[in-house]
């Protein structure tokens, strides 16, 4: 292809679909979705009043807090660290989107889904924990302590559960490349419909919404955030523009994160992939369904204490994940 | 919808060039709207500590000894008890059973292996 | 014909650093010195360009000392693994050493310091190039006598005296079991040349003209001088439960000999355990079966380490010995590439294997770069922070100092594994090769150990950038700071170009692990009288 249209087209993916202009409508979205579900799980209204059933409500957030609030002044920490950091968060979860099959510019090669985790888990956890260092209080340190302990059990549940699906479809389905985010995202309904496999999917779907409901710092794992038992935790020296990009990379995160989940765990398009309307819809559809069950999670419980919080990720995560692995090993070397 | 078909180095570094182009347009945009606090009072730049000064506590950074207690102290106790005070305990008499233990193994493994 | 160069280099560089000594009783400006030594890391690194370009052009070359032939004489065979390992370390050492005027400026033993850092280097770059087992024997020896005499350089330290001393003890247990292991191989092969023991154990001769057929029972001699000298060689490369000697002895070195030593040493011992396993007894051989077992338990203890090092890096108080666990986590790593050999996960020649191999190299020069490359950064930092070592006292030195700060985060960032810094793409084949070989837990497992490590340089980043200072920075020259730059444009390049870099490697591991390559080897190693 011309090499000029394929760099507009790969300006053009990184920039605006499904780029930084998308994920910032997605993100808020689903920020929305969210608050208003959560707050209807609790006899409040949530946003009501900008824009219909306050669909504009995060937005308007947003854009106050960046252009009408100011940026703090630090004394004991370095404000522009967490500015860059924060940008290099959103440009690692802007690159790990091409991998999907959303993409205009589609990426996939053999073992892709290792820079996916990469890019979507290291670079983007690095980005946080960078961000939150960088403003020296007592009470963002705690936090920043816990946020870490949490990551490193998280993180490799997280790559567990989904290699899962990639493993179960390069081996047993076989498809070529092979443990690529792309294909698994193409074929994984397939899994579904083998009993011999649909046990390991099962355990791998619970593991991955139990990583992501920790990595996103979501009750009962609000640890790193605790509200009133740190202050405000990681987030406590984040204000004006700072919060708005710190907000924005932590919808972003969900964003992406639910958008695996759709795509990997449940199918994505399937059955509509060939019909471009339907296609969507059915995307969106079990894209709620994600967001639910998390804001479902989010408001069933209290907030664990850290070791308790460790404990669970260890037993209801990182345990189900290696079990659909072993799972899956013996499902491939019978087929 | 094109697909690049790329191997994985050239692919990890034009994904790596999309992460340096978008942050640097977050960046720039979010340069470009922001504004800097016109400082006031010198208690705007202060850490926040709910609502003390900056003085009711030793020092505004954390002991790095403290860091990582929600692992090391909690969830991982036994095992750092295990590992940083049973294992490296620095008693040489230690170090010899494991290394001995270890030869033993390669030399028993090694004979065992050609008199069956 | 054979080229002068190979044989050249490590004798010349022995006279050049035992002269020293003898000029440090004429000559007293200190200055002499550090030129002398950078004079003579320097030709050391252009003479092992000269070879790696040599050796890529032209295959596997060998060198006869004073014209005996092999397996009478010592001949040094370098092949692609070989020169690629002593580039990097000759290149590393030249680093080291420039930065080694800066920090020994004042420093009156410094005849002494050269002497023994020349006499490190002369001990890695022998036991890289040699091809004859009794050698490597030597030239072991010589470098751990010199990093034992650098470790307690500092003689009024206990700490380090007791380091060296502990060091001392096992590592000369180690060396010694590894000549009880060679006596058994010279007993059953009657031959110590590495190239001749390819050919008797692979069989693609059976009676070598000069040192004759097989004597005694050579299968369980052979596994028992195996299995000492894996022994022998993990401790080299501190390899989980060879370990407990690192965490003490790197860090009471002097910081450039502590880089040298976590950077450039552990490689020695990785290497000696491939061309034991990879050539010497290679896949084809008689020995296989055992070969298999040993890198299943190299495996084992790979991964202990890895654990080990990533655990007990998130609690230490020292900044130099968090470091030198970290050394630990990675060698361990490097060593669950190597042990990718194993018939029981992949064959030779296969996808996962070449893959396994790659990534192991890769790995070994990306360690190397950013693990000396935060040794370096250390030394200037406890400089700064005005001779303290301890985390709580760093005071955000590297706050201060933002070309500090930069280089920090550049290392941390390599040795963390993450796009675009070279650190990832040689995880990535560790990663992909187990996921190929049927063995996606231990890829688990590989992310684990990198998600642990990340706790430990959260601490080290932390600690350099965000803790209060408390007393005043102590300034220091921007001529470290260069050198700083240099290694962390080369974790940088060491990503960009690796399009370049892991087709070389992957072409490298080929021709020598394949069968073609293997009987190469001995070809060379053998031939090398005729062509004179």
């Amino acid at each position: 292809m011309n090499e000029l249209v394929l760099i507009l087209l790969t300006v053009f993916s990184a920039l605006v679909f499904p780029g930084l202009l998308t994920l910032w409508i997605a993100s808020m979205l689903s920020e929305w979705w969210v608050r208003k579900l959560f707050a209807r799980t609790q006899r409040r209204m949530g946003p009501s009043y900008v824009g219909p059933l306050g669909i504009l409500q995060p937005f308007a957030d947003f854009l106050k807090l960046l252009l009408v609030k100011t940026e703090p002044n630090y004394k004991y920490g370095s404000v522009r660290l967490a500015r860059v950091f924060g940008c290099i968060g959103l440009g690692a979860l802007t690159a790990s989107l091409f991998l999907l099959p959303i993409s205009p510019v589609r990426i996939a090669f053999n073992y892709d889904v290792i820079l996916f985790i990469y890019f979507l888990g290291v670079w983007v956890a690095v980005s946080e924990l960078l961000m939150f260092t960088s403003l020296t209080n007592p009470f963002t340190i705690k936090g920043v302590s816990r946020f870490s302990s949490i990551l490193v059990v998280a993180e490799p549940a997280f790559f567990t559960a989904t290699i899962v699906p990639v493993y179960l479809v390069s081996l047993v389905m076989k498809k070529e490349p092979v443990f690529s985010i792309s294909t698994t995202a193409e074929t994984v309904w397939g899994l579904w419909t083998n009993p011999l496999t649909a046990i390991p999917m099962l355990l791998a779907t619970i593991a991955s919404l139990i990583s992501i409901q920790s990595k996103l710092m979501f009750s009962p794992f609000n640890i790193p955030e605790a509200e009133q038992e740190l202050i405000a935790g990681v987030e406590t020296e984040f204000s004006g523009p700072l919060l708005a990009l710190f907000n924005f990379l932590h919808d972003a995160d969900l964003y992406v994160l639910s958008l695996v989940v759709t795509f990997l765990f449940l199918g994505g398009p399937h059955p509509f992939s060939n019909n471009l309307v339907l296609g969507v819809l059915t995307i969106i559809l079990k894209y709620l369904i994600v967001l639910t069950t998390i804001t479902v999670l989010k408001s069933s419980f209290g907030r664990f204490r850290i070791e308790q919080g460790i404990s669970t990720i260890i037993k209801y995560a990182f345990i189900p994940a290696l079990i659909a692995l072993i799972l899956s090993i013996v499902v491939a070397s019978f087929t | 919808m094109t697909s690049l078909n790329l191997d994985p180095w050239t692919a990890t570094l034009f994904l790596s060039s999309v992460l340096v182009l978008s942050s640097l347009v977050m960046y720039l945009i979010y340069v470009s709207l922001s504004r800097k606090t016109i400082q006031t009072s010198s208690e705007y730049s202060e850490p926040y500590i709910g609502g003390e000064s900056v003085t009711a506590i030793r020092s505004v950074d954390v002991s790095v000894r403290n860091l990582f207690w929600g692992i090391v102290r909690g969830a991982g106790r036994r095992l750092y008890t295990f590992l940083r005070d049973q294992m490296h305990n620095g008693v040489l008499n230690d170090w010899g059973v494991y290394m001995v233990t270890y030869i033993g193994l390669l030399v028993l493994v090694a004979l065992i292996y050609f008199t069956r | 014909m054979y080229y002068l160069s190979i044989g050249v280099l490590v004798p010349s560089l022995i006279g050049l650093a035992f002269v020293l000594p003898l000029l440090g009783m004429f000559v007293k400006n200190i200055k002499f010195f550090h030129v002398y030594a950078s004079a003579a890391s320097l030709y050391a690194l252009i003479v092992a360009i000269y070879n790696f370009n040599v050796v890529v052009r032209e295959g596997v070359k060998a060198y006869p000392f004073g014209g005996w032939w092999p397996p009478i004489g010592i001949s040094y065979e370098v092949d692609e693994v070989n020169s690629l390992i002593a580039l990097l370390t000759a290149s590393v050492m030249f680093l080291i050493t420039l930065y080694s005027t800066w920090y020994i400026r004042d420093l009156k033993d410094a005849p002494y310091y050269y002497t023994l850092l020349l006499g490190l280097e002369v001990g890695m770059l022998g036991c890289i190039y040699t091809g004859d087992a009794f050698n490597l024997f030597v030239m072991l020896e010589v470098m751990s006598i010199s990093a034992y005499a650098l470790v307690g350089f500092y003689r009024n330290k206990p700490e380090a005296i007791e380091a060296a001393i502990k060091y001392g003890l096992f590592g000369a247990v180690a060396t010694t079991l590894y000549f009880i292991g060679l006596v058994f191989i010279y007993a059953s092969f009657g031959t110590l040349n590495m190239a001749d023991l390819t050919n008797k154990a692979t069989l693609f001769w059976a009676h070598n003209l000069i040192s004759g057929p097989y004597y005694g029972q050579v299968y369980a001699a052979t596994a028992v001088a195996l299995a000492l000298s894996l022994w022998a060689f993990t401790f080299k490369s501190a390899v989980f439960p060879n370990h407990f000697w690192l965490p003490d002895a790197h860090p009471e070195a002097p910081t450039p000999v502590s880089a040298a030593l976590s950077g450039l040493v552990v490689n020695v011992g990785v290497y000696a355990i491939f061309r034991f396993f990879y050539t010497i007894f290679n896949p084809f051989s008689v020995l296989s079966d055992l070969r298999d077992l040993m890198l299943l338990i190299t495996l084992v203890l790979g991964i202990a380490s890895g654990l080990i090092g990533a655990f007990m890096m998130a609690v230490q108080d020292d900044i130099k010995r968090l470091l030198a666990y970290s050394t630990i986590s990675h060698i361990g790593l490097i060593l669950v590439g190597l042990s990718i050999g194993s018939s029981l996960l992949s064959r030779p020649g296969s996808q996962a294997f070449v893959d396994g191999l790659t990534g192991a190299f890769y790995h070994l020069i990306n360690h190397s770069i950013g693990k000396s490359l935060l040794f370096l950064a250390s030394g200037v930092i406890i400089y700064m922070a005005g001779g303290t070592r301890k985390l709580d006292e760093l005071g955000g030195v590297a706050r201060k100092n933002p070309v500090l700060g930069v280089v920090l985060v550049v290392g941390v960032l390599q040795l963390l594994g993450i796009p675009p810094f070279g650190g990832f793409f040689s995880k990535y084949l560790l990663y992909a090769s187990y996921l190929e070989a049927g063995a996606p837990y231990i890829s688990v497992i590989i992310n684990i150990v990198s998600a642990v490590s990340l706790l430990g340089y959260v601490r080290l980043l932390y600690a350099a950038f965000f803790t209060i200072p408390r007393r005043e920075f102590v300034k220091t020259s921007m001529f470290p700071s260069i050198i700083l730059l240099v290694l962390s444009v080369a974790c940088l390049m060491t990503g960009l170009l690796s399009p370049t870099i892991s087709d070389w490697l992957r072409r490298f591991v080929e021709a020598t692990t394949s069968k073609e390559g293997i009987l190469n080897y001995w070809l060379q190693g053998y031939l090398v009288f005729w062509g004179r």
